[in-house]
């Protein structure tokens, strides 16, 4: 589609496409609210588990000094961003491309950077739903207590934590076909999960899980939400994690650009 | 407009085309694009909720969103039915008749014969010919009655847009109506004799005149279909 239009000189590419990325970003979220298998399940499993084994189960039980009450606040808020991320781009994204509709996308002056944006803050801001409810239950029925600077602490990183697991989704979306994209996000982001600590403490679980947790991204991001109200792992550093995660992003980032370039080549 | 199955089912027909519009620096207004896709009424329905038909008009209006002086269709009417078909032709023609270049693929001979001014005929990634619908007929009936006649002429190798096949059963017999003039060929089926002439009307006054009995009369330009079929089987 060629247009032989001079863009308007009053208005700068820059703004056009902030508002190309506005509109983009406001009609992804639209869609992922009104799609209700994404957005129940995204914002209902992370909220019951917290009810189930936050609130009911684990009312007063510690581990090492630390309130599972608490813990799971952390953890949970993790585990609800991390499946915001990966079914919001990963899922959402693959399909996209089965549908043809990325083609017709790219076929219009869209700028790709706003589609990917869009799609990120968009799980960026189901994961700031999610910690929202999760902190309001935490707080009236959980007695947990939650200040200001430690609110603020833990949806700073569940922004920045939504990063790298939207590059795991676009690493997925490139390389698994749409109609398996569900099953098999599901079967990377349970264990992925578990493993990382975040249905229950990490200090609970078997001395060779604790072993392999360190490997995964979610240990990591679960380690620095704690440290927003001072759980802390004493054995590592906040820089640690902070590295635990960059590497992962440079890891999905590298993948997702082998799977473009292949498709790319294939097509 | 490409052959694109689905756009996101969760959105409203309004909301993809404001954010289409938005794409482009000069966008067709939003009204005229409802108009042209023939949307009316349609705009707060989801994408999913949509028909076939409708779903290929809303992504007719897409590729129409930046005001594009070329506009590139392909196969826009893949799958609808005939009202909806004849519905798209319509805004084919206006967008063709307001100036705009529309290069259009189809399956649908029938719609080319009905939409284009120049068709270009491709197989196997070749150009097999292009013209007016009229030229690219003639050339295909010129190529049929160049293999399937014997004593077709020099007349088979000049294109001819008057070319004309005429049905009728006579008495005349195929020998004689081949050596007329502007006969190129004549076939028997059934009784009914068929044949093609590139001065039709000659050669009906002469059959007229020799046959007083010459009954069921039909004169027809040749269908674009035959013509595809001749150009791209002969030319392999």
């Amino acid at each position: 589609m060629s247009t032989a239009t001079i863009p308007f000189p009053t208005q700068s590419t820059t703004s056009r496409n902030l508002r190309i990325f506005l509109t983009e970003t406001r009609y992804e979220f639209i869609r992922s609210l009104r799609t209700r298998a994404f957005s129940l399940s995204a914002i209902g499993f992370p909220v019951m588990f917290y009810c189930l084994f936050g609130l009911m189960m684990n009312r007063n039980a510690t581990a090492h000094g630390q309130s599972f009450t608490q813990y799971l606040l952390a953890s949970y808020a993790v585990f609800g961003v991390v499946g915001a991320a990966l079914f919001g781009i990963g899922v959402g994204l693959a399909g996209d491309l089965s549908a043809g509709w990325l083609e017709l996308k790219r076929a219009s002056p869209m700028p790709p950077l706003a589609y990917l944006l869009a799609k990120c803050i968009t799980a960026m801001a189901f994961g700031t739903i999610i910690l929202l409810c999760l902190c309001t239950l935490g707080i009236t029925l959980g007695h947990v207590q939650l200040t200001l600077p430690e609110f603020s602490r833990m949806l700073a990183f569940t922004l920045v934590g939504c990063l790298p697991f939207t590059c795991m989704g676009l690493a997925l979306a490139l390389i698994v076909p749409f109609n398996s994209a569900p099953g098999i996000t599901n079967l990377l982001y349970l264990p992925m999960s578990f493993l990382g600590g975040l249905w229950i403490p990490i200090s609970v679980l078997p001395k060779a899980v604790q072993h392999i947790a360190p490997l995964l991204p979610t240990y990591h991001l679960a380690q620095l939400m704690l440290s927003s109200f001072g759980y802390q792992d004493t054995t590592q550093s906040a820089a640690s994690h902070w590295c635990g995660l960059a590497a992962f992003t440079m890891i999905m980032l590298g993948i997702a650009w082998i799977a473009f370039r292949r498709r790319e080549q294939n097509s | 407009m490409l052959q694109v199955g689905r756009a996101p089912e969760m959105l409203r027909v309004r909301e993809h085309i404001t954010i289409f519009r938005g794409y482009y620096p000069n966008p067709t207004p939003y009204a005229e694009l409802i108009k042209i896709a023939g949307l009316e009424g349609l705009e707060q329905r989801l994408f999913g909720e949509l028909s076939g038909g409708q779903k290929q008009r809303v992504l007719f209006a897409l590729s129409l969103a930046g005001n594009p002086d070329l506009v590139f269709l392909d196969e826009p009417t893949v799958g609808l039915d005939i009202e909806s078909r004849r519905g798209m032709w319509a805004q084919i023609r206006a967008l063709a008749a307001a100036g705009k270049t529309v290069l259009l693929t189809t399956h649908y001979l029938e719609e080319a014969d009905a939409l284009a001014h120049r068709i270009i005929v491709i197989n196997q990634g070749r150009v097999v010919c292009e013209g007016t619908p009229a030229e690219v007929k003639s050339m295909g009936a010129n190529i049929a009655s160049a293999t399937t006649s014997t004593a077709s002429t020099g007349a088979s190798t000049t294109v001819n847009a008057g070319l004309k096949i005429i049905r009728c059963i006579t008495t005349l017999t195929p020998d004689h109506l081949l050596a007329m003039p502007g006969v190129v060929n004549v076939d028997e089926l059934n009784g009914l004799t068929i044949l093609t002439s590139s001065t039709p009307e000659s050669t009906l006054r002469e059959m007229l005149a020799l046959d007083q009995h010459l009954s069921a009369l039909e004169v027809q330009s040749p269908a674009l279909e035959d013509a595809f079929l001749a150009l791209t089987s002969n030319r392999d």
